[in-house]
């Protein structure tokens, strides 16, 4: 022992501590720094052959959960799910209007029936029938305006999807060229601040996708979505392709062949690229939900304004059918087109047939349809009786349209299909698609209004003041029961959804406000679950002032002690020297 | 993108500051509703009850519908109502007045014909009443004026009921088809042909001098006794009869329409009975024969709507569901009514008769005989419509109209308040809630004011 190595571990101590202090200067400067974790430096002592000759600085080391990290990241995938999902949600729930509000789709259709009841109380008169074209023309605006902002949001999805794969892709790279220097920086001991800006970029990279994270050698990870395909496998990172399409329509659809929507592909090293979304790779996360907007959720909001369009034109057109079992008689069809909806084996069918001129023309349509065993009969008196579909089938309903609008019946073409050039709709499932954008009222109408009266040009000619076909169109929009089909989410898969018009109309809105709320609650719930683990994250890795202000006294003593066994040394070596 | 980044020692502050907005959030939401005085703007914020204010939406939009509708009929049916009763009046006066003896003829314009003219007119205003160019009384044709006006009814009318006078051959001095003749004992009357009167019957009072035989030959067998009587029974164009009696009477009297005089031959008191029936004939055949022509012409007239209805042609018994309002779910009342229904063509025909005929010759007894069926006609037998009919029927519509109103008004106001309850906010319990968050946010504040002093770095 001598005084020289008692200097020596002052010296090395005076380094330590001042390497302590540069980390927590360096903790308080990046306590909310993103992504940055609390450090900490363990002194270890020198180990000179068999004695300690004085004090060195450790490995810097993050405080880490690393358990708690990984349910964040899940946790992150969560929320940014649930909160696309939420904003969507909310979105489709304002384009309906504010409860009560002239704007809202219920608040339209109300104000067409209360028109229309005024039209059965005074046929003739000029202004109220004015009025019932007017509420017409604002219901079916109304419709395409909701069915536009319903494609709007979908060109939206399909926008986030197209930057969040842009940023994936930036990140994927950053993880990769990160990685590779964490594990050179590993052998050299020492790799904290790449590793925590490599998590950071997880970290974001989770609120994108819900991604797995597997720690592999020499500090390296491998990356994998939720689903289990890899995105990164620790030498090379896979890069996301996306066909973004600039305008989303009704017809837009993945499930078209080739889809008409944008895909997204992971390109392998190799060049080979395979459909992620087939592939279930995307299930939370911005891409997942944005992904579910697109292909889910407003296809069905698109389909349900789609059947609401269809409903209101078919209730005014269309002549139902006397449906006896499976059997049904149509009366005075001669020419005009024909929808049938049925059940068959649990699944719901609808067949749209051009109008035939006669009986024998119906059965070769409706054989032509599917149906080979259907017989139909020439009843007289311009009945037909189709007979012979299938025995397991059960008939919800058919009709014919009307397209002339002086038939000399009740029913005529209010609503017609701005897309087919203004022609009646005739039902089918292509001129469905869409048709809440196109639906329009009848230029005809518009031009001559007392065609809301007058069914028969005559002679004898229906008086101005008949209330026929103006009572006609009350009950066919207020109690008249029409089947809406399953795909519109609305009633029971196996028993479809039979309402008015106007009820199918008001269960739209509910729907989508019910699903407005519950996207909110889910996305409220996750926050919290979000906000809890961020905080268990934050009580270990989190830099708190006070316990580095604590850690600062601490290291200005033993700095201050060391320095003072220095001066000792000094004093002794002095009075050494004065001997 | 869609979360903030993450930063570990950041968690705290970015906790408090997310408070902060949400409180403030909170603050400016029930600002909102404080201002709009609505509990939420989407049918999100609605919650589970979304559905019950849809559904209540509708309805009260229903029930709107069914009051306009209401109101629309009221006004209708008011006036309606109105001009009914004022019909009703006039076929009631002039049935009264028919009833009077008449005021004679002066001047060719009988007082009677003066006032049946007056009330023509206004009995084809009140047919003719439109509210906002829709006709009330026209069924379903509301553009059509459904009664042609009172020159053309009047003008049309007049020759057809000198026509028909003539055709009876009753105008003037005729004898109405029917020739007298008496050929030994036995006067007979033969009728000459269509139109005109028929031979409905004889009757004899005393058949050992004088025996009736059908169709009507009387003939004398034996001198009759002053006071004995003849009749016969003449039927007329319009449905009615008339019976002509004859009084033997002792020389020296003299024939007349009611008298004949007894001659101790026979064949010369047959001779007398044929003269007086010739005079009483011709008596009925200017009066009773003449304005029953009139009539029969007016009643064909007015049979064929053609001539002077321009309204709705719909069987006149349905008149009352030409104007089907819908008052209720389920309810529907009849509103609507036609000029050509009976009890309004019954009033028309009888003013029409009397407005056209003419008694510029002076006959009292045809202007007596025309009132006569006047009155009897205004008074309805059974299974006739009357006029008071159709506003019975209007008055029960007005009736349940009234009620459903009624009814309507306490429904909606109930699904108002069970709304409100729903979409109102209300200001106290807002009011309250704002206080309580003020209250809230100032000690969050304070709080946080407070701890961000207490750091270690303040006391080193």
């Amino acid at each position: 022992m001598s005084l020289m190595s008692a200097l020596n571990a002052a010296v090395s101590g005076l380094r330590t501590t001042q390497a302590g202090i540069d980390l927590v200067a360096q903790n308080v400067a990046n306590a909310e720094s993103v992504g940055y974790t609390r450090r900490v430096i363990s002194p270890v002592q020198v180990v000179t052959d068999d004695r300690t000759s004085g004090v060195r600085t450790g490995e810097v080391q993050r405080v880490l959960d690393t358990l708690a990290q990984k349910q964040l990241w899940t946790e992150m995938s969560g929320a940014a799910y649930t909160k696309v999902r939420a904003d969507f949600a909310s979105a489709i729930d304002r384009l309906f209007g504010a409860p009560g509000s002239a704007a809202s789709l219920d608040h339209a259709m109300n104000d067409f029936t209360e028109q229309l009841s005024k039209l059965v109380s005074d046929p003739a008169d000029f202004s109220t029938r004015a009025s019932v074209v007017d509420r017409a023309q604002t219901l079916a605006a109304r419709i395409s305006t909701i069915a536009d902002g319903v494609q709007n949001l979908r060109t939206q999805a399909e926008g986030r999807i197209s930057d969040a794969v842009t940023r994936a892709n930036e990140l994927l790279k950053g993880i990769e060229a990160t990685n590779a220097k964490v594990m050179a920086a590993d052998f050299k001991g020492g790799s904290a601040a790449l590793e925590d800006e490599r998590d950071r970029m997880i970290n974001e990279l989770a609120g994108l996708m819900d991604v797995q994270v597997q720690e592999g050698l020499n500090g390296s990870i491998r990356l994998l979505t939720g689903s289990g395909l890899t995105l990164f496998d620790g030498m090379s990172a896979t890069r996301l392709t996306f066909d973004e399409r600039a305008v989303l329509g009704p017809t837009s659809s993945y499930e078209a062949n080739p889809p008409s929507v944008g895909v997204i592909r992971a390109v392998s090293v190799s060049g080979s690229s395979s459909d992620l979304i087939a592939a279930g790779a995307f299930r939370s996360g911005v891409i997942g939900a944005a992904l579910e907007m697109r292909d889910e959720t407003l296809v069905q909001a698109q389909r349900q304004l789609d059947e609401l369009a269809a409903g209101l034109a078919r209730a005014f057109s269309d002549v139902p059918a006397a449906i006896n079992g499976t059997s049904m008689t149509f009366q005075g069809l001669g020419g005009n087109p024909v929808t049938v909806d049925l059940m068959i084996g649990g699944s719901f069918q609808r067949f749209a047939l051009p109008g035939p001129a006669t009986a024998a023309g119906l059965q070769a349509a409706i054989q032509g349809a599917g149906f080979a065993g259907v017989t139909v009969a020439d009843l007289g008196g311009d009945e037909w009786q189709v007979n012979g579909l299938p025995a397991q089938s059960a008939l919800l309903g058919a009709s014919h349209t009307v397209t002339g609008l002086n038939a000399g019946v009740p029913q005529f073409p209010l609503f017609t299909d701005r897309g087919a050039g203004g022609a009646p709709f005739t039902g089918g499932n292509d001129q469905t698609l869409g048709f809440a954008q196109r639906i329009m009222v009848n230029a005809a109408i518009v031009g001559d209004r007392s065609n809301l009266v007058r069914m028969d040009l005559g002679p004898p000619a229906t008086p101005q003041g008949d209330t026929t076909r103006a009572q006609f169109m009350l009950d066919s929009l207020t109690t008249a029961t029409w089947v809406f089909p399953p795909t519109t989410g609305i009633g029971g898969v196996a028993a479809p959804f039979g309402a008015s018009i106007s009820d199918f109309g008001r269960r739209i809105v509910e729907m989508q406000g019910a699903n407005a709320e519950a996207a909110q609650r889910l996305d409220e719930g996750q926050k919290i679950a979000l906000a809890t683990i961020e905080s268990r994250f934050a009580d270990t890795s989190g830099v708190n002032i006070d316990q580095e202000m604590a850690l600062l006294v601490q290291l200005q003593t033993a700095y201050g002690a060391n320095a003072r066994v220095m001066t000792a040394v000094r004093d002794m070596m002095d009075m050494l020297m004065r001997i | 993108m869609a979360l903030a980044p993450f930063s570990p020692g950041g968690v705290q502050v970015r906790r408090t500051a997310e408070m902060f907005v949400q409180l403030r959030q909170q603050g400016v939401d029930l600002e909102r509703q404080l201002t709009t005085g609505k509990k939420a703007e989407t049918f999100a914020g609605l919650g589970f009850e979304r559905r019950t204010a849809l559904d209540l939406r509708g309805k009260l939009s229903a029930l709107e519908g069914f009051q306009a509708t209401i109101k629309d009929a009221d006004l209708r049916l008011k006036l309606m109502l109105q001009s009914t009763q004022n019909l009703q009046q006039i076929a009631s006066d002039t049935r009264a007045g028919a009833l009077l003896p008449s005021s004679g003829v002066s001047g060719g314009q009988p007082l009677e014909q003066a006032q049946a003219q007056g009330n023509l007119k206004l009995a084809i205003d009140l047919l003719n009443a439109d509210i906002n160019g829709r006709y009330l009384f026209s069924g379903r044709t509301h553009d059509q004026k459904p009664v042609l006006s009172y020159d053309t009814i009047v003008g049309d009318l007049a020759p057809l009921i000198a026509a028909a006078k003539t055709a009876n051959d009753a105008d003037p001095g005729g004898t109405g088809t029917l020739s007298v003749a008496s050929a030994g004992p036995a006067a007979t009357v033969t009728d000459g042909g269509a139109g005109g009167f028929g031979l409905v019957g004889v009757t004899s009072s005393n058949p050992g001098a004088i025996t009736a035989a059908a169709p009507a030959t009387f003939t004398v067998t034996a001198p009759p006794a002053a006071g004995d009587a003849i009749s016969l029974r003449l039927s007329l164009p319009d449905g009615s009869e008339e019976t002509i009696t004859l009084t033997a009477a002792a020389a020296p009297g003299v024939n007349s329409a009611g008298q004949f005089v007894i001659d101790a031959d026979n064949n010369v008191t047959a001779a007398n009975i044929a003269t007086a029936l010739g005079l009483a004939i011709g008596e009925r055949a200017t009066g009773a024969l003449a304005s029953a022509s009139a009539m029969t012409a007016a009643e064909t007239y007015f049979a064929t709507d053609a001539n002077w209805y321009a309204g709705d042609t719909a069987p006149a018994a349905d008149a009352r569901s030409t104007a089907p309002a819908r008052i209720d779910q389920t309810q529907v009342v009849g509103t609507g009514a036609q000029a050509n229904e009976e009890g309004f063509r019954t009033l028309l025909t009888q003013l029409a008769a009397l407005s056209a005929d003419t008694f510029a010759d002076g006959n009292r007894d045809r202007l007596d005989a025309l009132l006569m069926r006047v009155a009897g006609n205004l008074t309805p037998g059974q299974g006739e419509q009357k006029i008071s009919d159709i506003g019975v029927e209007l008055g029960n519509a007005h009736g349940a109209m009234a009620n459903a109103r009624e009814r309507h008004q306490a429904t909606a106001a109930m699904l108002q308040n069970t709304l409100g309850g729903i979409e109102d906010a209300p200001s106290e319990e807002v009011a309250a809630k704002l206080l309580a968050l003020q209250t809230r946010l100032q000690a969050s504040y304070q709080t946080t004011s407070l701890l961000s002093k207490l750091s270690l770095v303040n006391y080193l």
